[in-house]
């Protein structure tokens, strides 16, 4: 049995040694808002977050995850208030929406190491895949993200 | 068309409305041929509106969502003709129903940017129908006349100022019969078409619960995943049938068309299982093929090929007669893979009584044929649910997944099961944009103009895999788009014809389909004859465009531009092109970094889509769709070798990623005198000729084959 904190409850499950974070959570604990695209690690739309760091799941390990803290997109907010999910919204950036949880999860792993990113620190920590090219929209929402948390902070 | 209040009938309540709701439905004149399709009442008649007691309006949006904001279109027509407060707006995508039908298509599925044009009318009627209706029944519960009372945001107004809300009258409009005639509203009084409204999807889209095909779940559900010959049409060969079956959580290994599908608790299961099982397979049409030989292939049919005209205006000897100079032209673009962001997935259960399907699909009637097909159920037993498509790009207009889910349903007893494919799975059985050569002839007369010109695209045939009977004499007309009559310039004694390239690789619909390669071939031999007959490109375009609302995006986007006055280092392109009712204009700049590199700074895109709906959305998918066209431009190519497709995963198939991205600016024209035009596809035909026009004016290097990494430039 693997016991694993999932936006903070405990959640214990049975699965093989070899299976990755993200089929944990998709089949095991039916966590359906992280998406699986490629399992190379190539696209990003599985990204969650483990002890704060963006990782993606389809290609970490479910057991490497015990003990750590995995924050996922269901558990950003319990009704879309995050202030990265506000400026989604606001900047209407899902258009199919799939790798969307990935997108939002990446930058919220950027954002919490960088508050103010740049436009280049932007383009070399986003590297998830978008089909619909929702990119620039990503970047305004990031931007305006850290525009919300920093009023908040000060 | 028919509307109908089904309030109070009896089907109508089996599909779980509450009492008392209020509910009007939508109907065909019933005609001997649907009348025959649908034995069951419900079959004909669907769902499109209902208000509950709360006053909570749902709408049943009869078109897939896959990012092309179909379901918010609609779902704001809906609520604007019938005067609904936006908040209080539920939309789901329709489930299978004959009343659904796209009227464009006579069937029920998503496709050709058809959704807004298709529905713009039928739902504002209804819309309107909605708001008489409540205007009746506000009259009716206040005591007063109705010609004396307007809705207004969910409420029904009196001259008074006293006011109901939608909510308090439902039971009242239940019992109404549908007016005979209603007037749609004034443009002037539309208070959400027209603007840049929230997306209805948008908050299931931030938080994960937006369910996707992928994501379907049921009581017992078990997961499948599958391998098909890598040569296409090969059969399997061997199998390790009994190692696959001792991995943890395998249940059934079980045969398919051309493969295999090892079925599981989940999908990682299977995934083991399938390793284990560790199919070989034979044959295959394909088999043995390689890049130099379907190339070879491809050639001998332009050369020698069986040409069929597709637009024939004036002689092209005459036209020759006046001309000073001839361009001799080839250009070139390879296979492409749809590599939609969600895998292909369906889910089935098909009993002996019922197929319920729940799937990410672009074709819910063709679904229905084919699971009927399959398990001898009548179409009226089949159930099919469309989820939230991560991506369509054409790619699930297809049913090969459908199929796949319905017969492993039905070899493992009757019990539920998801098919879920690998990424390689899915990259490897694709039905592909379709290669495309074009050859010009191009004679221009002492001032540059057009007197002749001559054209043959050689390209397989999409038609008459998918729907043969529209292909007449051996002209495919979707190979041909944008390139034949349709060409969006004056070409006088035009010759365009067509040879239909048999090949065994598997073609199919892929976002802007015959314009996606017509476009970067008429773009560019265009923007050669402006160069050849020493004329500025935009000059030249507009003298001998033919298109008169493309012409007015072209004359915007040069302005919006800066055309012609760009900064050092940054060169120009060029490029327009209609497609699915709409007129697009795109400049690209670019600049050269380093040896071979290109980068993209910015794009500039004009867009007449006539009348709109959301500002917003089409300026979305423009981007979206400058973006898809880059991606294929710069790195798209699908190798082969021994008949299979080299590519697998984003690592050897490129997509476009953040810091390539350049600024995309959209100018949404204002063009309320015309109708709604398609917005989903007509961004992408622009972007490669513009694209490959700026690298022209910047490297002087005409580049006629794509992609862009094939001929050594690196886009960075």
């Amino acid at each position: 049995m693997l016991e694993l904190k999932i936006n903070g409850d405990l959640r214990r499950i049975d699965v093989d040694e070899d299976t990755p974070l993200l089929w944990a959570l998709r089949d095991e604990l039916k966590l359906t808002g992280t998406k699986f695209g490629c399992g190379i690690a190539a696209c990003g739309a599985c990204t969650v977050l483990v002890d704060g760091e963006a990782v993606r799941s389809c290609s970490y390990p479910a057991t490497a995850a015990a003990g750590k803290e995995i924050l996922t997109i269901e558990g950003l907010s319990e009704d879309n208030s995050h202030p990265v999910q506000q400026a989604w919204i606001a900047e209407s950036v899902p258009q199919c929406g799939y790798c969307q949880s990935g997108q939002i999860m990446a930058a919220v792993s950027l954002l919490k190491k960088n508050p103010n990113p740049t436009d280049q620190q932007i383009d070399e920590q986003m590297t998830n895949i978008c089909r619909c090219g929702t990119y620039n929209a990503v970047r305004r929402a990031i931007h305006r993200s850290a525009r919300q948390l920093q009023e908040q902070g000060a | 068309m028919k509307i109908e209040n089904i309030s109070r009938r009896d089907f109508f309540r089996k599909t779980g409305v509450t009492a008392g709701a209020f509910a009007l439905a939508f109907s065909f004149p019933a005609t001997p041929k649907r009348a025959l399709a649908a034995q069951g009442e419900s079959d004909f008649i669907a769902t499109w509106l209902q208000i509950d007691e709360e006053g909570l309006v749902h709408l049943w949006i009869p078109a897939s969502e896959m990012g092309q904001g179909s379901l918010p279109s609609l779902a704001q027509i809906l609520a604007d003709e019938m005067e609904a407060d936006y908040e209080r707006i539920r939309a789901l995508t329709a489930p299978k129903g004959d009343a659904y039908k796209n009227p464009m298509f006579g069937m029920q599925a998503t496709g050709g940017s058809t959704s807004v044009r298709a529905w713009w009318n039928p739902l504002r009627e209804i819309g309107a129908n909605v708001r008489m209706m409540m205007i009746e029944a506000g009259a009716q519960k206040m005591g007063v006349r109705p010609s004396d009372c307007r809705a207004y945001n969910h409420r029904v107004v009196h001259s008074s100022g006293k006011s109901v809300d939608y909510a308090e009258i439902v039971s009242i409009a239940a019992g109404l019969s549908v007016p005979e005639k209603v007037a749609l509203k004034e443009r002037h009084e539309h208070r959400y078409i027209g603007k840049a409204m929230p997306r209805v999807d948008l908050p299931a889209k931030v938080n994960g619960s937006a369910q996707f095909g992928i994501d379907v779940d049921l009581p017992e559900l078990l997961v499948a995943t599958v391998m098909t010959s890598p040569a296409f049409g090969g059969e399997l060969e061997s199998m390790d049938q009994e190692a696959a079956m001792k991995v943890r959580g395998v249940k059934h290994v079980v045969e398919i068309p051309n493969g295999v599908a090892v079925v599981a608790t989940g999908y990682w299961q299977a995934q083991k299982g399938l390793r284990a099982l560790n199919p070989s397979f034979q044959g295959g049409a394909s088999k043995g093929m390689d890049d130099a030989q379907i190339e070879v292939a491809l050639r001998k049919d332009a050369d020698n090929g069986k040409a069929v005209p597709a637009h024939v205006s004036g002689d092209l000897a005459t036209g020759r007669q006046k001309a000073v100079q001839s361009l001799e032209m080839e250009y070139q673009v390879p296979y492409l893979a749809h590599s939609t962001m969600e895998p292909m997935n369906a889910t089935a259960w098909v009993t002996k009584e019922f197929a319920k399907i729940w799937a990410p699909t672009q074709a819910q009637t063709p679904s229905v044929m084919i699971a009927s097909g399959i398990s001898g159920l009548p179409p009226e037993k089949v159930e099919l649910n469309t989820t939230f498509l991560g991506t369509g790009l054409g790619r699930r207009f297809e049913g090969d997944f459908i199929q796949q889910a319905v017969l492993i349903s039905m070899k493992i007893g009757g019990k539920p099961v998801k098919v879920v494919w690998s990424r390689e799975e899915d990259m490897r059985h694709d039905f592909y944009r379709p290669q495309a050569l074009s050859r010009f002839r191009v004679d221009l007369d002492q001032s540059g103009m057009p007197v002749a010109w001559e054209n043959r695209i050689t390209t397989p045939s999409i038609f008459s895999r998918v729907f043969p009977g529209m292909v007449k004499g051996g002209l495919d007309r979707a190979a041909v788009e944008g390139a034949a009559k349709d060409a969006d310039y004056e070409l006088p004694n035009q010759h365009t014809e067509y040879v239909l390239h048999e090949s065994p690789i598997p073609v199919g619909f892929w976002r802007s389909v015959g314009h996606s390669f017509n476009a970067f071939f008429m773009e560019s031999a265009i923007d050669e004859a402006a160069h050849a007959s020493g004329s500025d490109p935009y000059d030249y375009r507009m003298r001998v465009m033919k298109t008169p609302r493309l012409r007015k995006a072209l004359e915007m986007v040069a302005e919006k531009a800066n055309w012609g006055s760009a900064p050092t280092g940054i060169f120009q392109g060029i490029a327009a092109h209609s497609s699915f009712g709409s007129f697009v204009a795109q400049v690209v700049e670019v600049s050269l970094p380093g040896e071979n590199q290109i980068k993209v700074e910015r794009v500039v895109c004009v867009a007449d889509c006539g009348t709109y709906v959301n500002p917003q959305i089409i300026q979305m998918q423009m981007e979206g769709g400058i973006l898809f066209g880059l991606t294929a431009a710069a790195f798209g190519d699908i190798n082969f070798e021994d008949g299979a497709v080299k590519q697998g995963n984003f690592d050897s198939y490129r997509m476009v990623k953040q810091k390539e991205v350049p600024t995309i600016e959209v100018y949404v024209m204002d063009n309320y005198e015309e109708g709604p035009g398609g917005f989903g596809e007509p961004g992408v035909p622009p972007i490669a000729p513009a694209l490959t026009n700026a690298l022209f004016a910047a490297t002087g290097n005409r580049v006629r084959s794509l992609p862009l990494s094939k001929q050594g430039f690196e886009l960075v």
